[in-house]
């Protein structure tokens, strides 16, 4: 019992950090409709930029989180305006050759700068511990699902209660409804894929610390990232934390009875089952705010 | 003259469907422009709206050459548009596609509210709603109601009364003349029902085949025995 206790409360844990490292990747989908097979490595790149920032001027992941996610930020709208506005007009299939070609140029020059060795960061409270009744809870990991959580709520104001954030849902939602009313849908694109940008790089502060990582894992994160938006559905919060938290569930129990190699194969044949039994998700909705 | 059209060209693709249509509304006035199915009328306003490129022409809108601006600059203008389909933002309360109407006027969002909502009461009453939860009718009503929220000069309605009930749609007519009358906004209106289209406007446009075919005013076209033929069904 205390067994299965343990392993529901790390389920819980890693889910919500899942569910705001897919988040991006969902409002992406969800507003713009594309799917960003880059997304993965956009993560990465983040663990790497905090990596060095914490190997070489000593500043604590947590701190630098906010500099991933404005490196992140305009990187997005970058790689926006000059390489997806230009295709995305066309078949759905030339955005994913582009996304994939960019994943496959950051992995490498990754890998050119550090080499394919498994980098951690090792903050001085990486092993740290305590315990809580029967359960043994990491001090990482309840920072890091403490700070999941505090961002996907902001995420969710952002969206919710801000003029940027009603843009784009009504983008997301309507995008001749959202010009009717005056938004400029292409400004509203650029936003999006900032935001989604920023978040996979602070993302990748959290996921360094939770674990170590190659230039190379980034396909992995990109379905899981995956998995978690068609999961809970497209799109919303909601629906982020509902996939995060069964991929989280599905690899840790997957990991403590089967062993941590069966867990990105678990991963995969979650995703197949979705795909083939639920395309629209659990929930059932499509896009930021669908019912 | 608040908006000139003249010799107005578009289709989609290689399908011409406006041929070289011209339609003037002045300030203040309400044009109905009526037709039957596949006559171009919501292609027309889909081009006024900038929804649509045209092929050629010019669209004049309160002495400014508007037909290469963006949408989003024309409902800056003063043009908006409640189009075919209603385009509402489904998954949003009603409240929020108010608001979401405020866009180019959001320091004002609050006024505006307080405006549409003594026009539609039932919006107010249902503001926290989904809009997709909403009637047919009060859908309609919100699709107005959000064009208005961008305090336009020129509002323009597509389908006013497709799919809805006799009661909704005169309640519907009510509103707009009501409308009219406080704010003085100039109105086009879009509408199969001939009869209805006549009664509430000042003038009217028939469009046959993606042109112009006949205009005047609205009670001198109500009294055209051609007008009674085609589009009344009276013998």
């Amino acid at each position: 019992m205390d067994i299965l206790l343990q392993l529901a409360v790390e389920s819980l844990l890693l889910g919500t950090f899942y569910a705001f490292m897919s988040l991006g990747f969902s409002l992406t989908w969800g507003v713009l409709n594309i799917i960003n097979l880059a997304y993965g490595s956009y993560i990465i790149l983040g663990a790497y930029i905090s990596y060095t920032l914490y190997t070489y001027a000593g500043i604590d992941p947590i701190l630098s989180l906010p500099l991933s996610f404005l490196i992140g930020f305009f990187k997005g709208i970058l790689v926006q305006r000059l390489l997806i506005d230009r295709v995305m007009t066309l078949e759905p299939f030339m955005v994913l050759i582009l996304t994939f070609g960019l994943d496959i140029v950051i992995a490498n020059a990754l890998n050119l700068i550090f080499r394919a060795d498994i980098r951690s960061i090792d903050v001085p409270y990486a092993e740290r511990s305590f315990l809580l009744g029967p359960l043994i809870i990491t001090e990482v990991k309840l920072l890091v699902f403490a700070l999941s959580l505090v961002l996907t709520a902001l995420v969710y104001i952002l969206l919710q209660k801000t003029w940027t954030g009603r843009s784009i849902r009504a983008v997301a939602l309507d995008r001749e409804g959202a010009r009717l009313v005056g938004i400029d849908p292409s400004r509203v694109f650029l936003i999006t894929s900032g935001l989604g940008t920023g978040i996979a790089l602070a993302s990748g502060n959290l996921y360094g610390v939770l674990q170590g990582f190659t230039p190379f894992d980034g396909g992995m994160l990109t379905v899981k990232a995956f998995l978690v938006s068609i999961v809970g559905g497209l799109g919303r919060v909601e629906s982020a934390l509902a996939g995060g938290l069964f991929l989280g569930v599905l690899e840790v129990f997957t990991g403590f009875y089967l062993g941590e190699g069966w867990k990105f194969f678990a991963s995969l044949i979650a995703m197949f089952l979705f795909l083939l039994l639920r395309p629209r998700g659990l929930m059932g909705g499509k896009y930021y705010g669908e019912t | 003259m608040l908006l000139e059209v003249s010799d107005l060209n578009a289709g989609y693709g290689d399908v011409q469907v406006l041929k070289s249509v011209s339609v003037n509304v002045r300030e203040g006035e309400v044009v109905a422009i009526f037709g039957s199915n596949g006559s171009g009328k919501s292609t027309f306003l889909k081009v006024l709206a900038g929804l649509l490129k045209p092929w050629g022409g010019t669209i004049r809108f309160r002495g400014r050459n508007v037909e290469d601006l963006p949408p989003e600059e024309r409902v800056r203008m003063g043009m908006a548009l409640a189009a075919e389909g209603r385009r509402l933002f489904l998954g949003m309360s009603v409240e929020e596609n108010l608001m979401m109407g405020s866009w180019t006027d959001r320091g004002r969002v609050k006024e505006n509210l307080e405006r549409v909502y003594t026009y539609f009461p039932e919006l107010y009453e249902k503001r926290k709603d989904l809009a997709g939860d909403l009637s047919g009718g009060q859908q309609q009503m919100l699709s107005i109601g959000r064009a208005l929220m961008s305090n336009p000069v020129l509002l323009m309605i597509d389908e006013l009364s497709l799919g809805l009930a006799p009661a909704v749609v005169s309640r519907l007519a009510e509103i707009l003349l009501r409308i009219r009358e406080e704010e003085g906004i100039s109105m086009i209106v879009v509408e199969q029902e001939v009869s209805l289209a006549l009664e509430i406007s000042d003038r009217a446009y028939v469009f046959d085949l993606g042109e112009v075919v006949d205009e005047g005013r609205s009670e001198d076209l109500l009294r055209r025995d051609s007008i009674k033929k085609t589009y009344l069904s009276v013998l």
